[in-house]
């Protein structure tokens, strides 16, 4: 479960981003985050909490963000226009109660999702159920069927989201709910809690521009820290007209500040001289595996790919870790992708490759960007820093 | 082979290419510095057979070529790129007379150059002008001109 901080922080920063993007319009400029409240499950179990929203004018709504990981994200639904007002709910239900309370002194008054979304007001004594009445109509919700007709709980009945879905199901949603929080630790982690949402302050404190919320984009920095200066790398023409696979392994070894010069490199991979070149044969790409690891003492552990795809080079550049990359006749380095995030009238998303390609001879080429899906990727070559 | 013709104006289709191209420019696709304030001139890439390969799309600022936006033959975006060390003159990729001059320094006395077509060696992406050459005996070979890098084309042999 995140701690209370934690689940405050989640809910400021996923709203801010809907409001820095315009992702709905501009409703939740200017709310402020209230108090919230913990809404449980039928097992008990604490579910998410409900953080009132309002602003000044008066306009007023709330926010559900998950405390729980089988809830399968963190923002589970913003809603504008209607009041959230913890006291007085409990107010009115315990006028609506009346009776069914009797002589009995509830010791324990929470919100419970008795078919969620759905939320009642369950009272309890010493663990007992006292009365469970659904929200602003203050009927009494039935009490839980031993066995549905149906596989699907009626129109009000009491189910509970944690104990009647399959564990498959809730190990997914869990999965999510942890990816979604692993993706908001930068923005968490230099964001303190803003409780008021404001689109310029947001985008200033957070120190990214609405390109950084578009795409999923990174280039090669001195090391695996954003905050570390970019683009780290440089690109190498290749000296004669084919010798691109000597160069792409200079500009690798480069990076790794081995300084070999392209006639060492050639010399080791077999690719002639300057006077008498020639490229490396399809029989012998396994080469630059091997030139990789012995120029390097093994410091550097090479692996060569056949079938190189999408998530191997974004994981390689977010592993800061630059590739050597061939497509058919040709070499060339990768240093950076870019992928659009938001789709927009059901267009494949943008994915793009930074490549230092050193042709044209002598000058090369930073092409920013490639198009991913019109390319014909042959092999990829990675190489890993050796730790002791 | 007759003197190369170099007529005025642009090529069919050249216009929507620099659409196509600005699009890219404005999309987001191209991250390259200075494009937004930089001149557009498409030349069409003819392939090895012959055949529409797309187009280069130079980004032009004063005489410098600062990049290009390299678009396939269905004008679908392909890649933007800006050149590595000092950059390159924009007349050394985008002036077929400034070509003839770079091939001359690779041409033998008897050789007559043919009319210079952009086009690629081995693959789109190693892109540069070829430069048919002829003798008077019939003998013929190509150069390749990319940016001030001249050389004879050869049958590829392997990854080069």
């Amino acid at each position: 479960m995140p701690e209370r901080m934690d689940l405050r922080t989640h809910a400021s920063v996923e709203l801010n981003i809907l409001n820095a993007t315009d992702a709905i319009g501009r409703e939740l400029e200017g709310m402020k985050l209230g108090r919230g409240t913990p809404i449980y499950d039928i097992n008990g179990e604490e579910l998410f909490e409900r953080i009132p929203l309002q602003d000044s004018s008066g306009r007023q709504g709330y926010t559900d963000i998950a405390s729980n990981p089988a809830m399968g994200g963190v923002l589970i639904a913003v809603s504008y226009g209607v009041d959230w007002n913890e006291e007085l709910l409990l107010q009115q239900a315990r006028e609506a109660a009346g009776k069914r309370l009797a002589d009995r002194d509830a010791d324990t008054v929470r919100f419970v999702a008795y078919s969620f979304p759905k939320i009642a007001v369950q009272f309890l004594a010493e663990g007992k159920e006292l009365a469970l009445l659904e929200l602003w109509t203050w009927q009494p919700v039935p009490t839980r069927r031993r066995k549905r007709e149906e596989s699907l709980p009626s129109n009000f009945e009491r189910w509970s989201f944690l104990d009647e879905q399959p564990a498959a199901e809730l190990a997914k949603r869990r999965s999510r709910f942890r990816s979604r929080v692993k993706s908001l630790e930068p923005l968490t982690r230099i964001v303190a809690p803003i409780d008021v949402l404001r689109r310029d302050r947001f985008l200033e404190v957070a120190n990214f521009s609405i390109v950084d919320i578009l795409f999923d984009r990174r280039d090669l920095h001195f090391s695996s820290r954003n905050t570390d200066h970019a683009t780290c790398y440089e690109v190498r023409g290749q000296q004669t007209n084919v010798w691109c696979v000597g160069a792409s392994t200079q500009m690798l070894l480069d990076f790794y500040r081995y300084e070999y010069t392209q006639i060492r490199l050639a010399q080791e991979l077999g690719l002639g001289t300057l006077s008498n070149p020639n490229g490396l044969p399809y029989s012998r790409v396994n080469d630059v595996v091997t030139v990789i690891e012995k120029l390097t003492s093994k410091a550097l552990d090479a692996t060569m790919n056949t079938s190189p795809n999408w998530t191997q080079f974004r994981n390689e550049i977010r592993a800061n870790r630059p590739m050597i990359s061939f497509i058919p006749g040709h070499s060339r380095t990768i240093a950076g992708y870019t992928r659009t995030n938001i789709v927009l009238l059901n267009l494949t998303p943008f994915r793009g490759l930074l490549v230092y390609d050193p042709w044209p001879p002598n000058a090369g080429v930073i092409t920013r960007w490639e198009n991913f899906d019109t390319q014909t990727y042959t092999h990829a070559y990675t190489a890993l820093v050796t730790l002791v | 082979m007759s003197d190369p013709p170099f007529e005025p104006g642009e090529t069919a289709g050249a216009a929507d290419a620099r659409e196509a191209a600005r699009t890219a420019l404005t999309t987001g696709a191209a991250g390259i510095p200075g494009a937004d304030r930089a001149r557009l001139e498409p030349i069409p890439i003819v392939g090895p057979d012959a055949e529409p390969a797309g187009w280069f799309v130079g980004l032009v600022d004063g005489e410098r070529l600062i990049g290009f936006i390299q678009l396939d033959a269905y004008l679908a975006f392909r890649r933007a790129g800006s050149f590595g060390g000092a950059g390159q003159a924009a007349a050394d990729w985008l002036d077929p007379r400034r070509v003839l001059e770079l091939a001359a320094r690779a041409m033998k006395p008897a050789e007559r150059p043919g009319r210079p077509v952009l086009s690629y060696d081995t693959h789109p992406d190693r892109i540069g002008w070829i430069v048919p050459l002829e003798t008077s005996d019939g003998r013929t070979r190509r150069l390749m001109v990319a940016g001030t890098s001249v050389f004879e084309m050869r049958p590829p042999t392997g990854i080069g």
